[in-house]
């Protein structure tokens, strides 16, 4: 075999097996798409059919139609966004004290905070609606804000601190000769250097907002303050026998769909090398 | 411009360790005064308190006569040039040199008017839009230049601005530097560890050495008056020969009777004020050449003699016998306390 021809078996035998893993990992959401294009009578047949023999998008009308599925989105949304910005938020000045200013006991605090994100949040759930009964949150998506938000506080602040840190102290330095004060500095020199941590953050904790399930179960028990995961969850037919795999389908893909954009929105963010250039070399 | 006075600072680590010891000192208005020492001698924390970023143990800092010690970095009306830039990375230039003068809510044709004048003064008008991580090493060391000179403040506080930059460019960014300085008639703190840096851009030198103020004083006076041993073989290359008196009368190089009385102390040479002679002469002592390391204009010999000397003859050298005759003259002696 000529050097060429290897270098060319080489090429077709790794996009070949990006080609395999890229199916293996989006084979159940192309399985998802599938089956919500597919009519109600083709989605329960057995054997099952793969490929539809005709395309349908009526259980995409009928999830907003005969379902309050726009109220569960909107509900998604006000939760996720205001945990993101919560949460982001916060974790940055956190980060900041934890990074530059010497805290009497800020070590052993740091590392609480760290120890403490090791609970499960399975065995605060009883504590927690206790909590949000008591402070009268119980169906306003307030509840979910906090609670989202402070249980990915200490992995937020983790992974900013860290990035916070190789900022070198010449240019926050440099900034308070300038003029600038303390706030000033975290959010005009210290955040936009770390965009890309920030932005990281930013979206995990939002695609962890969007999926979570179990204490949105928990803390929302009207049908109009659900969200998104809970609802598809609650999707029934008309008996309880009957499972409207149709409809679960294309709620999944709708929803997937706004995880999907933030990522694409903030990659080019994620990649831009801001550091670059900061100091000599 | 401004009036800098520095009184009885004291600074130690956590650990105990002394940093800065009573150290004190005096800026006049458009002075350019160098702190020269050593790594470690303390003279970047002098430069960090005066500018707000560190504070002193005890002391206190006067610009125009007013104690600075409670007030913020940028409440002292001074700008500072960083050993490493600290550029900021996600800004172009024109930002970075404007922000000074954007948070002190200057008008927007008078920040832009400034930039254009100072960037000219520096020869980066062209720069001006690109960000920092397009540019070399001694573009980026001009545009921190032109932040801090377009804010036009009291005091110019730089941290061996030139140490980041290759041999040839340093040469020639040094006597730029001096030239606009002087032009612009600031009043600059200079920290460097470079002598050469020190000798010809200041109008003063504070020698420091484990944080203690060793001399003050114009360059010259430094170099042919050096109070301590320190300080003597601190400046000058190759620096100047330092020597027990006894040890030199031992071994013939000092007149018993001349300096009999000042046996107990150390005495210094400069390697060029050694008189050398290629015959015997009256009043010179004959030594042999161990190493002679031509340097091209200059000649550095060392010498096998009773103490540790070297002297520096004009152009090359060349002696098959590897023998020369020498002479301290009295006038060139220095002494310093043993």
């Amino acid at each position: 075999m000529s050097q060429k021809q290897r270098k060319q078996s080489s090429k077709f035998l790794f996009f070949g097996a990006v080609a395999l893993v890229c199916f293996w990992s989006l084979a159940p959401f192309l399985w998802q798409v599938l089956t919500s294009l597919k009519s109600s009578e083709e989605v329960i047949a057995s054997p099952p059919v793969y490929w539809p023999s005709r395309l349908t998008i009526v259980s995409y009308f009928k999830i907003f139609s005969a379902r309050p599925f726009s109220v569960y989105i909107w509900n998604s949304l006000i939760v996720a966004f205001g945990t993101t910005f919560l949460c982001t938020g916060v974790a940055a000045l956190a980060a900041y004290a934890f990074s530059r200013l010497k805290l009497p006991g800020g070590k052993a605090v740091s590392n609480a905070i760290l120890l403490v994100s090791l609970f499960p949040p399975t065995l605060l759930v009883v504590a927690l609606k206790q909590l949000i009964q008591t402070a009268g949150l119980l169906n306003n998506p307030l509840s979910l804000i906090l609670t989202y938000a402070a249980l990915n506080l200490p992995f937020a602040i983790w992974v900013l601190a860290n990035f916070f840190k190789q900022v070198p102290m010449d240019i926050e330095e440099a900034a308070q000769v300038d003029g600038l004060g303390r706030w000033s500095v975290l959010w005009k020199i210290v955040a936009p250097l770390s965009a890309p941590a920030i932005a990281t953050t930013a979206i995990l904790v939002f695609i962890f907002s969007w999926n979570e399930f179990l204490l949105a179960l928990t803390f929302m028990s009207k049908d109009a303050a659900r969200t998104v995961p809970v609802g598809i969850a609650m999707l029934s037919g008309v008996t309880i026998y009957e499972i409207p795999w149709d409809q679960i389908s294309a709620a999944v893909v709708i929803t997937t769909l706004p995880v999907v954009a933030m990522v694409l929105a903030f990659q080019r963010r994620i990649i831009e090398g801001l550091t670059a250039g900061a100091v000599k070399g | 411009m401004a009036h800098v006075e520095i009184k009885n600072i004291n600074k130690a680590f956590e650990t105990g360790k002394s940093i800065l010891s009573a150290v004190s000192f005096t800026i006049n208005d458009g002075e350019f005064v160098s702190l020269l020492g050593a790594s470690g001698c303390g003279k970047t924390t002098i430069l960090r308190i005066i500018a707000g970023l560190e504070t002193a143990d005890s002391g206190s800092v006067l610009i125009d006569g007013q104690d600075v010690g409670a007030a913020s970095p940028k409440d002292r009306d001074i700008a500072m040039v960083f050993q490493n830039y600290a550029l900021y990375p996600h800004l172009n230039v024109r930002e970075n040199i404007s922000m000074g003068l954007t948070l002190r809510k200057i008008a927007r044709p008078e920040i832009s008017r400034r930039v254009q004048e100072t960037a000219a003064l520096l020869g980066i008008e062209e720069y001006l839009d690109r960000r920092p991580s397009a540019l070399s090493g001694g573009q980026r060391q001009r545009v921190a230049l032109a932040r801090a000179l377009v804010r036009r403040p009291k005091v110019f506080l730089l941290d061996e601005p030139l140490s980041n930059l290759d041999a040839l460019l340093r040469d020639k960014t040094r006597s730029e530097l001096k030239l606009l300085f002087e032009r612009v008639k600031g009043t600059v703190i200079y920290v460097t560890h470079d002598q050469v840096e020190a000798m010809t851009m200041s109008s003063r030198i504070i020698v420091l050495n484990k944080g203690r103020i060793e001399q003050i004083g114009a360059p010259q006076e430094i170099y042919s008056k050096p109070r301590t041993a320190f300080v003597a073989s601190f400046l000058g290359t190759p620096s100047m020969n330092l020597f027990d008196v006894s040890k030199a009368i031992q071994c013939g190089l000092l007149s018993q009777t001349a300096f009999g009385s000042k046996s107990a102390l150390m005495a210094g040479i400069r390697p060029e004020e050694i008189l050398v002679s290629q015959r015997r002469q009256d009043g010179f002592v004959e030594v042999e050449i161990l190493v002679a390391e031509p340097t091209g204009a200059l000649t550095i010999l060392t010498l096998k003699t009773g103490v540790d000397l070297r002297a520096v003859v004009k152009g090359s050298f060349n002696n098959a016998r590897q023998k020369i005759w020498i002479s301290l003259p009295d006038q060139h002696l220095h002494f310093f306390p043993n």
